[in-house]
């Protein structure tokens, strides 16, 4: 079925007309589906069952799903493909069981992580720190797989994960995990749906771990000339005995934004009782040497990871930008990080590298004269990679907002053919996200 | 004198020898004994053969010969485990990688180490020590299981607690498929295009391949280690405080459990480690990290256990006095040898709230059947072991033992539990797996399966019960091919 008006009809059929949108080129409101090419049929499903009966309808008549939630992290497709159903999951929004005592979390995966943490209480969080927290909900961010900043030493959202309730792309209704904290039983689903983007399932709901909010945060910042040194200075931090809560160099606007003036910025989050904090920031100094340093409280400290986490934040203004996040293990991270920065002013970029985990985060301003010496950008990035074992992936490029978004050749390509015989386990009639996920990604080009 | 004939191997196993060598290959019932089951010894099945692997290379010939043969197969590291599932599939054979034991490479500055699947869980530890870092997964069994049995069962141990199970430390894995191709999923950076498919390996109980080689995130050796040893009058007084110290946001790094039973068959044994007899149940805790978090924790600590009725409190005076105490807790499975010829270790998980209402639970089930329990676990996850002592020669008190093991089993879904914490379904479990499990989950796992396993001849039999796995609806091997 590819006429707009008909799956609107048929969708209609099923959430009734209030719920359901035709958006066609033209559409004056046609910005709140951006960058979504149109036309597409927008629908808001109130809860699970509609969304099974969405799926059933789709894999018997052919039409592709796209489940959204916040819409922060979109997916747009490589070539002209059929008006979708946008299903928005952010009516699903309840929380299904807080168990205070036992420290997890059943939520329904239409609720914002902002939402979950302003319900859970300030003792206690989640380990999700995504971009847009406001609008990024719990199924989009486990889709997406956005580790945060803190990934390194309390996991990434797979390992916040302890079951999963979800859709497949028929409809049928599936589980993985349980509701404690230590579980091996049956296979691990949780892991595919987690960076899956949606392809393997639509994510109902997801049982979390929270963890107590420690009585004490302190960021410590220190300011560099420039990478090398700011990176070296965290090679020194990692032989211990501090154990960050998260670290990390920003370059560019970030290091502006923590720091004005400075090249780069290393910030240091400690977290624990006020004492263990208070020597923590005492051998982060005397680890840090001759470079001086200062500590800001838990309100600045959370500000500026909060920026951290959503790095187009620290410029001035709304501007397009190609964001690129990139992942080598650490002794790559000086090499990956030239290659990516090459054709960059300062001014225009901003960049945050997660250094315990080796995730970098990168977002160059749209300006023409950088995609002027793009061929090389990506090319070179992509031999940094390969020398440093790592991984990238351009989340957005200005350039062509409808073009799928650039991977790099992942060196781990035989894992594809599995996924892809995985993907067609949990979605036979292949209507989730077609053409949007690196599944459907053509062999990326060595130039743009 | 009679000389007695050359034993000659059935034909599937003559090709196997021509193919691997003969040193490689086991085939004789005698040879092939301690093969027949895992540390589950409820369930024995004698393999075909066992294919001691050197390498890569000796792990794809088994597997192209099983698969071109139809014979199914079943990895096996040290075969530890607890659920049976190394038991060989009938008329299946074992490949057996605990021979493939290099540590490949450690990569101090990226805290990552790669490693064949037969290196011993204390080793890699041991290996990583000079360099500042350690291997975090410390199942009880430490100093004899292999990380290939780990990866395979997302196995955990007592500083689970802190660093969760092997999947939070597996970056990357090389599998040999059922089909004897190779698979490479992950590596030392996170691939930021796909799922953590190496994550999703990592827990399947070998039924989805042979891992042939594993990366591994190592940690920075804590600078602080603090061990403590609370006694308290009951276990319930002690599960009590266990739910304190969690829900008030004490982080330990280890929280294990013992109740008077395994306190005494401990301090009988060659593992004594001072606990007090006469108490009702001891926790040791530990605490790690920067020397003033742990120094600020003890006192926190401390105080939690008073307040829940502690008899005493004292903590390990030097490394010794630590490593004496840690010894009673791990020795604690092997010290109920004196209690009795066998013992089954069951495995379950429970909110932690829930914990003294499903230990009394389980005293009562065993009780009720006339069985000998004591009580070691992992009090800090809810991850239940209960220990059941009795004789295997005597087919009554088995019985009674494998219906205690479903009891509580069902009791621990019943207070919104897991079937099994660390030491995977198996073949133990498998069975209980509709009480967890939709027909429509099951599928779905099962189609998952295939997608690795299309010909249900990886360790078939175990984790799932879908009838497509039963190992008894195998088609017979196929002869040699011409």
């Amino acid at each position: 079925m590819t006429d707009p008006g008909r799956i609107a009809e048929r969708i209609a059929g099923i959430l009734g007309g209030g719920r359901t949108r035709l958006a066609e080129p033209g559409d004056p409101d046609s910005d709140i589906y951006a960058p979504h090419p149109l036309p597409l049929v927008h629908a808001a499903a109130a809860h699970r069952g509609e969304v099974a009966e969405i799926l059933r309808a789709a894999s018997a008549d052919g039409f592709a799903v796209v489940p959204v939630g916040g819409n922060t992290a979109p997916h747009v497709p490589d070539t002209t493909a059929g008006p979708p159903v946008l299903l928005s999951l952010e009516l699903l929004d309840r929380t299904l069981e807080h168990d205070e005592a036992d420290l997890t979390l059943t939520v329904e995966a239409g609720a914002s992580v902002a939402e979950i943490a302003a319900r859970i209480g300030p003792s206690r969080k989640l380990g999700l720190e995504p971009p847009d927290p406001e609008r990024a909900t719990v199924g989009g961010v486990l889709a997406a797989r956005a580790d945060g900043p803190a990934s390194a030493r309390l996991g990434g959202v797979a390992d916040q994960v302890l079951g999963l309730e979800f859709l497949r792309g028929d409809g049928v209704a599936a589980k993985t995990g349980g509701r404690v904290v230590k579980n091996v039983t049956g296979y691990d689903l949780s892991r595919i749906h987690c960076g899956g983007e949606g392809a393997f399932g639509v994510i109902v709901s997801a049982t979390l771990r929270l963890r107590p909010v420690e009585e004490e945060e302190v960021t410590v910042l220190a300011a560099f000339p420039g990478l090398e040194s700011a990176l070296g200075a965290a090679g020194a931090l990692r032989r211990g005995p501090v154990v960050p809560a998260a670290a990390a160099v920003l370059l560019g606007a970030a290091a502006q934004g923590a720091m004005e003036g400075a090249g780069a910025v290393l910030a240091v989050r400690l977290e624990g009782t006020a004492g263990a904090v208070a020597a923590a920031v005492d051998d982060v100094a005397r680890s840090l040497g001759d470079t001086s340093c200062w500590a800001v409280g838990r309100d600045e400290s959370r500000s500026l990871w909060a920026r951290a986490s959503t790095p187009r934040s620290f410029f001035a203004a709304p501007i397009p930008a190609w964001h690129l996040r990139l992942a080598t293990p650490f002794s790559g991270l000086a090499d990956a990080m030239h290659a990516a920065l090459a054709p960059r002013r300062d001014e225009d970029m901003a960049a945050v590298i997660l250094t315990d985990s080796g995730l970098a985060h990168v977002l160059l301003a749209g300006r023409t004269d950088l995609h002027d010496a793009g061929p090389g950008v990506y090319g070179a990035i992509d031999s940094a990679l390969r020398r440093t074992g790592g991984s990238a992936r351009v989340d957005s490029d200005p350039r062509d907002a409808v073009r799928l978004r650039r991977r790099f050749p992942s060196l781990r390509s035989d894992a594809v053919a599995v996924l892809r015989r995985l993907r067609t386990v949990f979605d036979p009639a292949g209507i989730l996200n077609p053409g949007r996920t690196p599944l459907d990604a053509p062999p990326a080009e060595a130039s743009p | 004198m009679t000389r007695r004939p050359r034993e000659v191997p059935p034909a599937p196993v003559a090709g196997l020898i021509e193919a691997l060598g003969e040193g490689v290959v086991l085939w004789r019932p005698e040879q092939m004994l301690v093969y027949e089951c895992d540390g589950l010894t409820h369930f024995r099945e004698r393999p075909l053969a066992v294919v001691l692997a050197r390498s890569r290379a000796d792990v794809v010939a088994a597997v192209r010969y099983c698969d071109l043969r139809n014979i199914p197969f079943a990895p096996r590291g040290a075969g530890t485990g607890l659920s049976g599932g190394a038991v060989p599939p009938p008329g299946g054979v074992i490949v057996e990688t605990s021979r493939m034991r290099r540590i490949l490479e450690i990569r101090e500055r990226d805290h990552v180490a790669v490693v064949e699947p037969g290196v011993v869980n204390a080793e890699l530890s041991r290996a990583a020590a000079p360099f500042g870092l350690c291997w975090a997964p410390d199942p009880s069994s430490g100093t004899v299981c292999t990380l290939g049995g780990n990866v395979a069962e997302n196995a955990g141990g007592p500083h689970g607690l802190k660093y969760g199970s092997t999947t939070r430390h597996v970056l990357g894995l090389e599998m040999v498929l059922p089909d004897g191709g190779i698979l490479r999923l992950g590596g030392a950076a996170t691939d930021l295009a796909f799922p953590d498919l190496a994550g999703f390996v990592t827990g399947s109980e070998g039924t989805l391949g042979v891992v042939t080689e594993i990366t591994c995130r190592l940690l920075p050796i804590p600078a602080a280690v603090e061990t403590l040893l609370a006694s308290f009058p009951t276990l319930d007084d002690a599960c009590a405080a266990v739910s304190a110290l969690i829900a008030g946001g004490m982080a330990p790094s280890a929280l294990e459990a013992l109740d008077r039973r395994a306190i005494e068959a401990v301090e009988q044994s060659v593992w004594a480690a001072g606990y007090p007899v006469g108490a009702g149940a001891v926790l040791l805790i530990e605490l790690d990290g920067h020397p003033a978090a742990v120094a600020g924790d003890r006192e926190r600590v401390v105080a939690a256990c008073r307040n829940h009725g502690a008899l005493a409190t004292e903590s390990a005076r030097d490394p010794e006095h630590r490593a004496r105490l840690w010894r009673g807790r791990k020795g604690a499975f092997g010290a109920m040898g004196r209690v009795a010829p066998d013992l089954h270790v069951q495995d379950a998980v429970v909110p932690r709230s829930k914990l003294p209402a499903v230990i009394a639970g389980v005293c009562e089930i065993c009780d009720g059947l006339g069985l000998r329990l004591a009580n070691v676990f992992h009090a800090g996850d809810g991850n239940l072991h209960p220990n059941i002592s009795y004789d295997g020669r005597d087919p009554d008190e088995v019985r009674r033992v494998m219906e205690a093991g479903r009891r509580i089993a069902l009791l621990c879904l019943e207070a919104g539990g897991a079937l099994s914490g660390e030491h995977g379904i198996g073949l133990e479990k498998r069975d209980l797996m509709p009480f967890v499990f939709t027909a429509d989950d099951l599928a779905t796992f099962d189609a998952a399966r295939r997608v690795f396993d299309p010909r249900g001849l990886c360790n078939p039999g175990k984790a799932l019960p879908t009838p497509g796995a039963c190992a008894d609806r195998r088609p017979p091997p196929s002869p040699e091919a011409a």
